[in-house]
Formats: C-alpha cells, sequence, structure tokens
C-alpha cells in the first residue's frame, strides 16, 4: 500500500465520522425535544391541543394549537404560491434573456437579496405593508395574515428564483442553440421546452421554500399580530415558530406551558420532516423520468 | 494532489479542535489561593440590560479580582448573565444553577421557602403606564382610566372607541399587549385584570419596543408601555392614569400608581466574598444611576 491508499482510508474514516457525528446531533435534538415534551404529553392536558383554545396560563388551562397550526400552513403555502410564478419569471429572465455582466450584476444581487436576515424584511414589511394595509382603511390594525404572506412572499422570492436559475441554464445550454436554430420563440422555448423539462426541479425548489416558510419566525412575528385565533385572510394570526419563540422566555422552567411549547416544536420538526420525505420522494420520481 | 489537499485541510481542523481543548483547561498559577471561577445571573430580561451595563463596567474597571480588594486571587474576573425570565431567575437561585438570580416581580412566599436562606436585593421599580397615540382625543375628553374600562378594553368587551367614551370616533380599539408568560403581562393581569381573562384578539409584541412603535404608529392603539420607555418617546405616546393615580416617579415610589413591579437580585444562602463585592457594586451610586438611565425608578 502507498502512501495515497493511506491518506484515502484515513479520510474516509474522517468523513464517516463527521457524517455520523451530524446525524447523531439531529437524533439527539429530536430526543430533546421529545423528552422535555413527554410529561406534558402524559398530563392529560393533551387531548386539549386540537382545540382552539390557547391559555396556558389560567386556572383551567388549555392547550389548543390548532390556531398555531392552522395559521403555520396558511402562511406557508399561500406565501410560497405567491412566490413561485414570479420566481419563475425571473429565473427564466436571467437565464434566458440577459447574457454577461448584467447577468452576473442580477444574479449576485439575487444571492445578496436572499442572505438579508429575516428580521429586516420583518421591519420592512412592519412600516411597509402593515402601514398600507392600515391607511387603506381596511383594518384598524395592519397586523394580519394578509400582511405576512406578502412579507414571506418577497422573503422567498430570491431564495426559489436563484435555485431555478441554475436549472433553467442547464436546460439552456443543451438546448438553448437548437431552438434557436429552429427559430423557436423565446416565450414557446420557456413554456414548451424549459418549465415542462425542470418540472422536477420546480417541484422540489418548491417544497424547499414551502419548509423555509413554514419555519419562518422573525419577520412573520413581527407583522402578523401574534393572536392565538383561527387563521382569516385579513385577520391577525399566530404561527407555530412564532409562538414557541414569543413565550419561551417568559414559560417558567418545567411547567406545562414551556413544556407544551416544545410540543410545538415536535409539531414543526413533524412538518418539516414529512416535507423532506416529500423532496426525496420527487427526487428520486424525476431520476426515474428522466432515463 | 486533490486528496493530499483535503488531507491537509482536515488535519488543520483536526487542529483548531485540539486547541479549543486546550483553551478550556484552568490556568493554574500555583497559588494556593481559592479559586472564584464564574459568577452566573439568570434571570428576567428587564433587568438583565442593567446589569449587563454594570457588569461590563466592573469588568472593564477591575479586570482582574484582586484590583477590586488586595486579599482576593489575581485572578480574571468572569461573570455570565443569562436571560431566561424572572421564572428562570427564581428557579435558578433555588437551584444554585446561579449565584444570583434576578426577577422583575414580587417572588412569592411558596417560592421563598424553598430558598435556604433567602435575601432580596432591591434595584429599583419598573412600572407600566397604559399609553395611547398622540391623535387619539380620549386625553381631552377624559384623564385617564379607571381599572373596570381597562378591563372591559382589555378583555374585548369595549371594541370601539365610542363604548369607552361617547365623545371619540367610532373605530375599533387596537389592544396591543406583550406575550402571555413574560413578566409585564403578568403584572398587568394581577393588579388589572385579575381574574378576567384577556382577549384572544389583540396583538402581542414580541418586545417592549415593538409594542411602542405600534403605540407611535397606531392612532387607535392602546397597550401597557414600560415607564422608561415612555420617558424615552416623550409626546410621541400618551401616559394616562389609572383610576386618577398619575404614573409619576413619586407616586411610583409611593406605590400609589399600583401597576408596577420591583426589580430584585435574589440570592439563595451566603455569598462569598466576591459575590458581597459584586453586589455591592450594583446597588452603589453608580448601579442607581444606571437604573435611572435605563429608564426605571432606582431604589435609592
Amino acid at each position: 500500500m502507498n502512501i495515497y491508499d493511506y491518506a484515502d482510508k484515513i479520510a474516509h474514516r474522517i468523513s464517516r465520522i463527521v457524517v455520523l457525528t451530524t446525524f447523531l446531533i439531529l437524533v439527539l435534538i429530536f430526543l430533546f425535544i421529545l423528552n422535555e415534551s413527554l410529561s406534558f404529553l402524559g398530563s392529560g392536558f393533551s387531548d386539549t391541543i386540537l382545540s382552539v383554545s390557547w391559555r396556558p396560563l389560567s386556572k383551567n388551562p388549555s392547550f389548543g394549537m390548532l390556531p398555531m397550526i392552522l395559521g403555520t400552513l396558511y402562511i406557508g403555502f399561500f406565501a410560497t404560491l405567491l412566490a413561485l410564478p414570479v420566481s419563475l419569471g425571473c429565473a427564466s429572465f436571467i437565464s434566458c434573456q440577459v447574457r454577461g455582466r448584467l447577468k452576473y450584476l442580477m444574479l449576485s444581487m439575487m444571492d445578496m437579496l436572499a442572505g438579508i436576515p429575516s428580521v429586516v424584511y420583518g421591519l420592512l414589511g412592519f412600516y411597509t405593508v402593515v402601514k398600507m394595509l392600515e391607511s387603506t382603511g381596511l383594518m384598524a390594525a395592519g397586523e394580519s395574515i394578509f400582511a405576512a404572506i406578502i412579507t414571506l412572499s418577497v422573503m422567498l422570492i430570491p431564495y426559489m428564483a436563484s435555485s431555478y436559475v441554475k436549472a433553467f441554464e442547464e436546460v439552456e445550454l443543451m438546448y438553448g442553440f437548437q431552438t434557436r436554430a429552429l427559430g423557436v420563440s423565446k416565450w414557446y422555448s420557456m413554456t414548451h421546452l424549459v418549465i415542462v423539462h425542470t418540472k422536477g426541479h420546480i417541484l422540489t425548489g418548491y417544497m424547499l421554500a414551502l419548509s423555509r416558510a413554514l419555519g419562518e419566525t422573525m419577520a412573520v412575528m413581527m407583522v402578523i399580530g401574534n393572536s392565538p385565533i383561527l387563521p382569516k385572510l385579513f385577520g391577525k394570526g399566530i404561527t407555530l415558530s412564532g409562538l414557541i419563540a414569543l413565550e419561551m422566555s417568559g414559560a417558567q422552567l418545567d411547567s406545562l406551558h414551556y413544556q407544551s411549547l416544545y410540543t410545538a416544536g415536535i409539531i414543526l420538526l413533524a412538518f418539516l420532516l414529512l416535507i423532506n420525505l416529500l423532496i426525496r420522494k420527487i427526487e428520486s420520481w424525476v431520476k426515474s423520468n428522466e432515463i | 494532489m486533490k486528496r493530499i489537499l483535503i488531507l491537509i485541510i482536515v488535519a488543520s481542523m483536526l487542529l483548531v479542535f485540539v486547541g479549543c481543548a486546550d483553551d478550556n483547561t484552568p490556568a493554574d498559577d500555583g497559588s494556593g489561593v481559592q479559586e472564584v471561577g464564574e459568577i452566573i445571573l439568570t434571570g428576567s430580561s428587564t433587568l438583565a440590560p442593567v446589569v449587563t451595563q454594570l457588569i461590563a463596567e466592573f469588568m472593564e474597571t477591575n479586570v482582574t479580582w484582586d484590583k477590586v480588594d488586595s486579599t482576593f486571587p489575581a485572578e480574571e474576573i468572569n461573570i455570565v448573565i443569562n436571560g431566561g425570565g424572572s421564572g428562570a431567575g427564581i428557579s435558578s437561585s433555588i437551584e444554585k444553577t446561579a449565584n444570583f438570580g434576578m426577577a422583575s416581580k414580587n417572588v412569592s412566599e411558596e417560592e421563598q421557602a424553598k430558598f435556604e436562606g433567602y435575601s432580596q436585593y432591591k434595584l429599583g421599580t419598573d412600572a407600566l403606564t397604559i399609553a395611547v397615540n398622540p391623535s387619539n382625543k380620549i386625553y381631552e375628553s377624559q384623564d385617564g382610566f379607571t381599572s373596570e374600562e381597562l378591563q372591559k378594553i382589555f378583555s374585548g368587551e369595549y371594541l370601539y372607541w365610542d363604548d369607552v367614551n361617547s365623545e371619540l370616533p367610532h373605530s375599533e380599539i387596537v389592544v396591543v399587549t406583550r406575550d402571555i408568560g413574560g413578566g409585564a403581562h403578568e403584572v398587568f393581569q394581577k393588579k388589572i385584570m385579575g381574574e378576567i381573562e384577556v382577549s384572544l384578539n389583540v396583538i402581542q409584541a414580541p418586545s417592549m419596543g415593538a409594542l411602542v412603535a405600534k403605540i407611535i404608529d397606531n392612532e387607535n392603539a392602546i397597550g401597557y408601555a414600560s415607564f422608561g420607555v415612555v420617558n424615552q418617546n416623550e409626546a410621541k405616546i400618551i401616559p394616562m392614569s389609572v383610576d386618577g393615580v398619575d404614573p409619576t416617579q413619586e407616586n411610583i415610589i409611593s406605590g400609589d400608581y399600583k401597576i408596577s413591579r420591583p426589580l430584585l437580585v435574589l440570592k439563595n444562602g451566603e455569598m462569598s466574598p466576591q459575590e458581597k463585592a459584586l453586589l455591592d457594586f450594583l446597588i452603589s451610586d453608580r448601579g442607581m444611576q444606571v437604573v435611572s438611565e435605563l429608564g426605571f425608578v432606582p431604589e435609592n
């Protein structure tokens, strides 16, 4: 055996250890959250989770998480649905219509937008979207599910678009020359070739954005009002992650309130896990269809 | 070539980890004096900024313990401040996981009984003022609210401003609160609401700053703003009296203004000389100055 084989073996071992550690950390996080919420789940109050009344500190506490669960899903789905067409348009423009320096500029601007901390988007939403809704006179307080959807979708657009640009560029590289040679219009090649060819990628990108939307805390928390009531488009609402961030600091250690917040964490984790599984399924489905 | 490169990178990463481990071992300079180690303060997020600023000053001016007092060991001062809320402050001093607890509410006798030796040191008082937007003409029609009016506003029984006072326009009341678990809400619930629940359809602001920003922004808003923050935003929000008592410094100290809470540092058992020195600094004149700079009412 020469030195390269040894080096290879060592590198292999180390990367295996790193992967195992990552996996272990994930399992430990899950076990920790489960452990913290276990005594709540066995306390007899756990059946109140599916009610609508969140009163963790009153004499007859109830821990209805339906408003948060529905609020999270409502905002996640609508924000991603709103962001999807815009991101597709944005990505197709960057990948097919512009070239050279302008393209580079646009891509780096997009990456910069994707990197802005969410609290900045939240502040922006608070001073623009919320304010605008108030000035229309539609609502007394602009904090609403609607404001959260708008803020979140603006946040998701650069994230979604930059993942689509890469997929679209690949198609452009493969077929761009041929389609132009055949005289196919750009619009036709976009709708009949690029989108059709990358539909699996579009779907996984959508799911990734959705999982990000469900977990988004700060930006949403600043524009939604944080009221534990059932979500209505022009009403206040709350999300699971918002609930945890809002109340964890005030919850007394090891109280039912504290443990119920960990239970909210488990529910959120379950959603994210489900979406990740779906992404894997879609990816393998796309691969098997391509060949 | 690539593999060798990877190997070098991995090896250097490992070295970094080993280096980190080295840093954690305590420096043993062979002196026989007992080590002070880390002093931990845990608790109220209202009090934490005051204590953080004071302790930063304490560590900057002294650096090592022997500068505080020549009989102390020449060890670097190491003080850690954790948030976590008043509840965490009380429980961590009971369990002795922190040297001091910080609480921005009264400690109940039940909780005091769990201490081995309970002692509390009051740094000052924080009051919650009922504040409205300057465009809200309610302060022209009435000086303040009665507790009963506040109960009806916050429980959702009064939905429009003209329910409160017929001279006001028929616009929706925007109620802003803090999160239900926090110290501010607890005090408000206890002193004003009693057994009545606050409506679920209210805005829960994630911080006191956000709460005040909302009142400044929305002319129909009402909320309980911290005394200190109201002083920082004079004329942008209007503090109202409660049951005829104005939220002034005198009324807060005398206890006539009822929505107030103490800012306490808790200690379980005997203090070490270093802990005593630290506490003396917190309740010194400089300490009181910082308390009032951050908008609270100092104890002395």
